[in-house]
């Protein structure tokens, strides 16, 4: 029994980091919130701030600045 | 203290909106181009992007970390469903090309104090990896690379890359816990 929560707990892990890094297929995903409602205390965002420290971390680093014409169309749209 | 954009952008502010787009797009245009496959592909996620932070803006709770690590959140989900997407409908220019998409490398840059404290730690965090754990992470995260991808251009098979971007995710999230703040360590 502890040997099935053992691999459920590493595969609720693998979904979860996939999910962060690649992305996840329907059928993933369902098996992700099946998991996630046996494990009430995993965050469905559990490794996403780490993550996206790196992208800040990677953003800093390469400093580019968006196109201006893609700032123009941005700032043209209707944000109301 | 300012109020946050994205509090403003929530209370109907249309001002914050330009303000949100002017402080951040380039932390969303560097996640874009590394998520994306050709420079059009990123221009339309960078979009995307924004209406989704616009859309969301009401769920940011300051309590739980800053605006930037919120809007990385949510321009990294946005950009990942389009790339799925996009492999479920293959076409001849989806696919990332090296030549296209550059990169650096945020370990080689210069003054490590103009990254945020926080994503500072993260990259000491990264250091700190076994080395084919960091190279899968640091391939996946800062380069843009599929699982794919990197079993191609690493030669070890697809099952191995996705072990080590478990448990090197699993162990830096760990030692990003344990590492007190840096001014903290700066301190003592």
């Amino acid at each position: 029994m502890k040997h099935h929560g053992f691999h459920e707990l590493n595969r609720l892990h693998e979904l979860l980091v996939d999910r962060v890094l690649q992305g996840l297929t329907p059928a993933e995903d369902a098996e992700l919130k099946r998991l996630l409602a046996k494990h009430p205390h995993t965050s469905l965002e559990t490794f996403d701030h780490a993550v996206a420290l790196l992208d800040v971390a990677a953003a800093c680093a390469t400093d580019e600045p968006l196109p201006p014409e893609l700032r123009c169309r941005l700032l043209g749209m209707n944000w109301r | 203290m300012a109020e946050s954009l994205l509090k403003r952008i929530a209370e109907g502010d249309t001002t914050a909106v330009q303000e949100c787009i002017d402080a951040y797009s380039g932390l969303v245009w560097s996640l874009a181009r590394r998520l994306s496959g050709t420079p059009t592909d990123a221009e339309e996620g960078v979009q995307e992007v924004f209406i989704s932070v616009w859309e969301n803006a009401d769920r940011f709770d300051e309590s739980v970390g800053p605006e930037t690590t919120f809007i990385a959140m949510i321009a990294r989900r946005r950009l990942i469903d389009r790339r799925r997407r996009k492999q479920r409908r293959p076409d001849q220019n989806a696919a990332v090309s090296d030549s296209q998409i550059q990169v650096a490398d945020p370990r080689q840059h210069d003054d490590p104090s103009e990254l945020g404290d926080e994503a500072a730690r993260a990259m000491e965090a990264l250091e700190q990896l076994r080395s084919e754990q960091r190279e899968v992470l640091q391939l996946s995260i800062i380069h843009g690379r599929t699982y794919e991808q990197i079993a191609t251009s690493t030669g070890k098979p697809l099952g191995t890359i996705k072990t080590h971007a478990r448990r090197g995710l699993i162990r830096l999230r760990e030692l990003l816990e344990s590492m007190p703040p840096s001014d903290a360590r700066v301190n003592r």
